[in-house]
């Protein structure tokens, strides 16, 4: 799958969503994390929360992602290499869902990069000063869908959030390592004896 | 010509937010605190004494008294007595000049939710070819523009709205770039 045609599909997907407020999205979001911060103590499990959250987003989305795709007629063949999932994810998966496309960068044949530039969840958010804020993870929802979705078509990843603009780097940056490649199994109960 | 100081006051008429933004080394002003007849300080690093002197207490006391004429603005209820009938929005929203203090003017701006935005501005000297109604449309523009800051800063999920300051380094910046650009329009 080019890169052109992944992009191309990803905004002509778009178009076909039904489209939802940007404003009422980022502000619902925003409720759920201060929620989450009044009800968990420690950052790390507010992460792990959001991180939980956006794994059971995940899951679903690929279904969606895969049945929108073929309705309009588009052909997503089975990805080759790792780098042609990345570009898939970045440029048809985000696009189609958040409106905004990402950048891949290889880090080597099993990880690569994001990097979204206007993240739609995190709009007029600001951290407060507190040097508590310092390690909260605002946008980990993505790195669950990432997990939960890729999990779907076997693909066992870890992601984590490296940059965040909201801590004040330049430019948000998802990191995903392939774990494992699953093989598919009916369950133990199956096995021949 | 210049914006002095502007003040941010919610609907009990707590302040929200007060900054002065000329320099108090230009002026001759006595430093305040030997009117009072304590030591001034030098060095203002400490919190406490930087945030006093982000707002002088001579302002503080203009803008505080500027808020009465709000008050016999907005008439009985729903108090909003200024307005042109038909006027809708930001128009329906500006006030205009509260009170001339000394050398300078004090305009006003309420939002529908009763947040009043006000703005001491220097007064015209005499030799500058500028008229008062330029200056009013320019200081109706920074209001308009600092609401709309307002608005960003309120729909942040992490600030505190009610009866508390504003605290947010990205409010403070982009006010004083308004100001900035204010400055420079006149």
């Amino acid at each position: 799958m080019s890169k052109s045609t992944a992009a191309a599909n990803g905004h002509s997907l778009w178009q076909k969503m039904p489209k939802a407020n940007a404003e009422l999205f980022a502000l619902t979001y925003g409720t759920l994390v201060t929620e989450l911060v009044r009800d968990y103590e420690s950052t790390e499990d507010i992460n792990e929360q959001l991180e939980k959250m956006g794994y059971s987003i995940g899951v679903r989305c690929v279904d969606e992602f895969l049945a929108k795709a073929d309705q309009a007629g588009m052909v997503i063949p089975p990805c080759r290499a790792f780098a042609e999932t990345a570009e898939v994810l970045a440029k048809t998966g985000f696009r189609m869902f958040l409106g905004v496309s990402a950048e891949v960068q290889m880090i080597s044949d099993s990880s690569f990069s994001l990097l979204i530039y206007e993240n739609p969840l995190s709009l007029f958010v600001e951290l407060p000063s507190d040097p508590k804020w310092k390690d909260i993870k605002y946008s980990n929802l993505y790195c669950g869908i990432l997990r939960g979705s890729l999990e779907q078509v076997n693909l066992r990843v870890e992601c984590t959030m490296v940059k965040d603009v909201l801590q004040g780097d330049d430019v948000n940056e998802i990191r995903v390592d392939l774990k494992e490649v699953l093989v598919d199994g009916a369950g133990e109960e199956y096995d021949e004896e | 010509m210049a914006l002095i100081s502007f003040a941010i006051v919610g609907k009990n008429n707590e302040p929200l937010f007060m900054k002065e933004f000329r320099d108090e080394s230009a002026t001759d002003a006595i430093p305040e605190a030997e009117l009072f007849g304590l030591t001034v300080s030098t060095g203002n690093t400490d919190g406490f004494s930087k945030r006093a002197k982000e707002c002088s207490l001579r302002q503080q006391f203009i803008l505080h008294s500027a808020l009465d004429r709000f008050e016999e603005l907005a008439g009985p209820p729903p108090g909003f007595g200024w307005r042109e009938p038909g006027s809708t929005g930001t128009d329906a929203m500006w006030v205009g000049l509260l009170c001339p203090v000394e050398e300078m003017r004090v305009y006003g701006y309420m939002s529908t939710t009763k947040v009043k935005f006000l703005a001491v501005v220097e007064d015209l000297m005499p030799s500058q070819l500028i008229q008062h109604n330029v200056v009013d449309k320019e200081v109706k523009k920074l209001m308009i523009m600092i609401h709309q800051l307002y608005i960003e800063y309120t729909l942040n999920p992490f600030s505190k709205i009610g009866d508390v300051k504003i605290s947010s380094p990205k409010f403070d910046e982009s006010v004083l770039e308004c100001v900035s650009q204010f400055n420079k329009a006149l």
